[in-house]
């Protein structure tokens, strides 16, 4: 026999696994602490690339002033200069990755509590339809 | 208004109905245009401009999710700039991935705004961007409409660049990359867009996130008024008068766009027609999901009146006819 309560509830949960849930519960099978840390992890590599990218881009435009300049640059302070650019933007970026994680982790646990109310709801039903054979 | 109300319902209805097909149909237009535009710009490569690579990428891009449609509208255009020069092409490239791992990253589900700048600058209405954004999003959208506004830029310097010989030499070559980078670094136009863009955003904002009556009719018009004179001012005070006209013209339309959008945006989590799998022990059920409408029916109230002279003069309504009956919304 079909079971229309069993029907509706199923496709609710298929239409949110299908649609936005699928983010939700890959976050949720983190720790919110692991799901920032993996964020930042995330975002330090981007700045890192982005960065050596940047990095490259000045370097080759300057490429002459060092090539002339070569015996006098002082390379410690400039490595320096560059490594506290580095660190600065790795701060700034850190922080607003902690920010719009913590913000990001707390709206899916808020949509991952109604459909775990619909799991058990589920569930019930599971055991009303295996006591009903009985 | 009571007519374009209606309007907007039976538009929200045929999306609800028929989304399933009216989304990949409209990705389809969007990424022949995309791709066109692109080409008629920056149509260096005969091979890439055939008609026949536009459809087949646009055909891909109908049935995957729109970042694709960037990566290839990005890839599009670097292919082209590759057929005139390498240097240009890889310059190209390292200046796309810094804006994507420093910037853009952060804000992925906003970067088809870096694609929709450019395309609408070549329709002389980018100015719907800021005074959108301001409506729809938050300050935030200020980072991919600042990336957009350098790969438009970007894309104009190297259409100026691009006839000029440049792998002759190393010597050349660095010489030739410098000039380009100092024609981005030295753009005042591109900083003065930025900033200006970015203020529009965030007064429109400001004021559309106000409670008083009609605030986003207010934050468009008062987003326009301040595109309008601040490019006036730089305008003016770095001399490229000749596109005066153009922008005000152009911020005009972009505004009118602007409310119209406003007008018949849907709700952001606007359902359409669904179709899910799923299986138990002893079924597998393929369910269609329709949401309910709810559409404001255009309820026609026939009123005929028929005026009589009667004995004393007065006239007899003698008809009320209502094609709904028994509804209480009739008596409105």
């Amino acid at each position: 026999m079909l079971n229309n309560n069993k029907i509706k509830i199923m496709t609710k949960l298929a239409l949110y696994e299908q649609g936005n849930g699928k983010n939700d519960i890959k976050i949720s099978h983190f720790y919110k602490g692991d799901y920032i840390r993996y964020n930042i992890l995330k975002t330090i590599v981007s700045i890192t690339v982005g960065f050596l990218f940047l990095f490259a881009l000045v370097g080759l435009y300057n490429v002459e002033y060092f090539i002339t300049n070569a015996t006098v640059i002082n390379y410690k302070q400039m490595g320096i200069y560059l490594l506290v650019l580095y660190l600065a933007a790795v701060i700034v970026y850190v922080i607003l990755t902690i920010i719009i994680t913590t913000i990001k982790y707390k709206n899916t646990r808020k949509h991952l509590v109604k459909y775990n109310k619909d799991l058990k709801e589920l569930n019930e039903i599971y055991k009303t339809e295996k006591s009903d054979i009985r | 208004m009571m007519d374009l109300l209606v309007l907007k319902e039976k538009v929200k209805a045929i999306y609800q109905k028929y989304g399933h097909i009216i989304e990949p149909v409209s990705k389809f237009i969007l990424a022949v245009i995309v791709f066109s535009m692109i080409n008629s710009t920056l149509g260096y490569d005969v091979r890439l401009s055939k008609i026949f690579v536009v459809l087949l990428l646009s055909l891909l891009c109908a049935f995957t999710p729109i970042s694709i449609l960037i990566l290839l509208a990005a890839a599009l255009s670097i292919g082209h700039i590759y057929f005139v020069s390498r240097v240009l092409a890889v310059m190209t490239i390292v200046i796309m991935f810094i804006l994507y791992f420093l910037l853009l990253r952060f804000t992925a589900n906003l970067s088809y705004i870096v694609l929709a700048i450019p395309i609408l600058y070549i329709l002389k209405i980018p100015y719907v961007i800021p005074i959108l954004l301001g409506l729809i999003s938050t300050p935030v959208s200020i980072v991919p409409m600042a990336c957009g506004v350098i790969v438009y830029y970007l894309f104009k310097i190297i259409k100026t660049v691009a006839g000029i010989p440049s792998e002759t030499s190393i010597e050349d070559t660095l010489q030739y990359y410098k000039y380009v980078m100092d024609m981005i670094l030295g753009n005042k136009e591109l900083l003065f867009t930025i900033i200006i863009f970015a203020v529009v955003i965030i007064i429109t904002y400001l004021i559309r996130r106000q409670k008083i009556d009609h605030a986003f009719d207010f934050a468009i018009l008062t987003g326009a008024v301040i595109n309008i004179l601040a490019f006036l001012i730089v305008d003016l005070s770095i001399d490229v008068s000749g596109q005066i006209i153009i922008m005000i013209i152009g911020t005009i339309i972009s505004s009118g766009l602007v409310y119209i959008i406003q007008f018949f945006r849907l709700n952001l989590d606007y359902t359409r027609v669904e179709n899910v799998q799923f299986e138990d022990d002893d079924y597998y059920y393929y369910v269609k999901a329709v949401p309910k409408i709810n559409i404001t029916a255009p309820e026609i109230n026939v009123k005929r009146i028929n005026s009589r002279k009667g004995s004393d003069g007065a006239h007899h309504l003698m008809d009320l006819i209502r094609d709904d009956k028994g509804s209480d919304e009739d008596t409105k």
